[in-house]
């Protein structure tokens, strides 16, 4: 539906996208991860028609290039009217986009209670806090029918239990709507709730492909076991499952590309002889640490990758 | 429909600036009271023309000043972002500011009225 061709965008002298080729298709969440500073607003801003890019372009499917009236964007610098409520403000939003009147108050009821600011919606918006206000943010951008929704780094602050309810409405609204869903963000736990990521590293795209494949980069899941009965178990594990067995502090540990595989190997031959094993997974955290260390290297081979 | 509901929102903003509102219904009262004090058709036919300038003035200057806010504030990414043309945006501000003004010149023309 969104295609990004080699879009670059140059500012203050220096170039902050560089060659940022994407493609989004509706009905898709995409999880946009990179560190802060990397180029992640820049990108949601030409997203929405924000800023123009320097080269390249957008090519919106068969909605054509009005790219500013089909993407619904919230920004990590909360867009209110400080003198409205909370109501007003997202009442606002919803007229301009058009929004019948008659669904206007239901939705904007509906997004309160799910943003949790019910109690707040007569309360003037210069009155809320930080986190009320992101969240406020968030309810602006759904309020909005349109069919790309592009949320920047706003759901890196939100609470466990809230995020989870946000992101169940996500997912229906994907699946009912078929709306494509953008999420920049900085955490690694959020990306890996997206179907799709891209990694963006200093203004360049480091990776697109699934969360797993991303997450190999920061190398293999770590098996370890502990409280062996028979130490004697290690050569026969070593032997079994073709890997290295290290011995440290009274545990047993080794390294495979797919750690649930090969503890199902390991229950299945060892069960009775094993009381403790645990995964320890790289997660995408990690991943993106290599790449931060890694440079323009990791970028070669992650492109090979997903190719 | 845009356009409309954008000026109202922006009168709305506005109204809720309770300094600014006394200030706006002031600056016309008085120069009307002046302008039927002042002794002389020259000074009179002077303040006629000088309190609606500064009225307008202090509108517009006001109707700046929100935009720069909102500049600030983020809220013009947020309007940007929404299907109003650019144009429109500004000229719902603009409607806005003559709404006010027409309020004021309301006031100024009554105080005359009443007065003489």
């Amino acid at each position: 539906m969104i295609a990004l061709d080699n879009v670059g965008l140059r500012a203050d002298g220096k170039w902050v996208l560089w060659d940022v080729s994407l493609e989004l298709a509706s009905g898709e969440i995409t999880g946009v991860l990179g560190r802060s500073g990397s180029g992640k607003t820049a990108l949601a801003r030409i997203l929405a028609g924000l800023d123009e890019p320097t080269r390249g372009g957008i090519v919106f499917g068969e909605l054509g290039d009005c790219d500013k009236r089909i993407v619904s964007v919230a920004l990590s610098t909360p867009a209110v009217a400080r003198e409205l409520t909370v109501f007003e403000n997202l009442e606002m939003f919803a007229s301009l986009w058009g929004v019948s009147r008659r669904g206007r108050a239901r939705e904007i009821s509906f997004l309160l209670e799910l943003m949790g600011l019910s109690d707040s919606r007569g309360c003037r918006a210069d009155t809320l806090s930080s986190g009320a206000l992101q969240r406020m943010e968030i309810a602006r951008a759904l309020v909005a029918d349109a069919p790309v929704l592009v949320i920047d780094s706003l759901l890196d602050t939100l609470d466990r239990r809230l995020l989870e309810k946000l992101w169940d409405h996500l997912l229906k609204i994907r699946r009912e709507e078929s709306k494509c869903i953008i999420v920049f963000t900085s955490r690694g736990r959020i990306a890996e709730m997206c179907g799709k990521i891209t990694v963006i590293h200093r203004g360049r795209l480091m990776f697109i492909g699934r969360p797993d494949d991303f997450r190999r980069a920061a190398g293999e899941d770590m098996v370890v076991l502990g409280d062996m009965a028979d130490p004697a178990v290690k050569n026969r594990i070593g032997e079994k499952l073709s890997v290295v067995v290290k011995e440290e502090d009274g545990f047993l540990s080794f390294k495979v590309s797919n750690g649930e595989r090969a503890i199902t190997d390991l229950l299945a031959e060892f069960g009775s002889q094993l009381n403790c094993v645990y995964l320890k997974r790289p997660t995408l955290d990690d991943a993106l640490d290599v790449i931060a260390g890694g440079g323009d290297g990791y970028c070669v081979e992650a492109s090979k990758e997903a190719n | 429909m845009g356009f409309a509901y954008l000026a109202r929102y922006y009168l709305k903003r506005t109204l809720r600036h309770r300094t600014l509102v006394l200030a706006g219904l002031a600056l016309p009262l008085i120069g009307g009271v002046i302008g039927i004090a002042l002794p002389g058709a020259n000074a009179r036919l002077v303040c006629a023309w000088a309190c609606p300038a500064a009225c307008a003035m202090l509108v517009f200057a006001w109707i700046w000043l929100l935009g720069q806010m909102d500049r600030v504030g983020g809220l013009t990414d947020g309007i940007g972002s929404t299907p109003l043309p650019g144009n429109v945006i500004m000229a719902s501000r603009v409607a806005a500011g003559a709404a006010l003004l027409a309020a004021q010149m309301t006031v100024f023309t009554a105080v005359l009225v009443l007065i003489h």
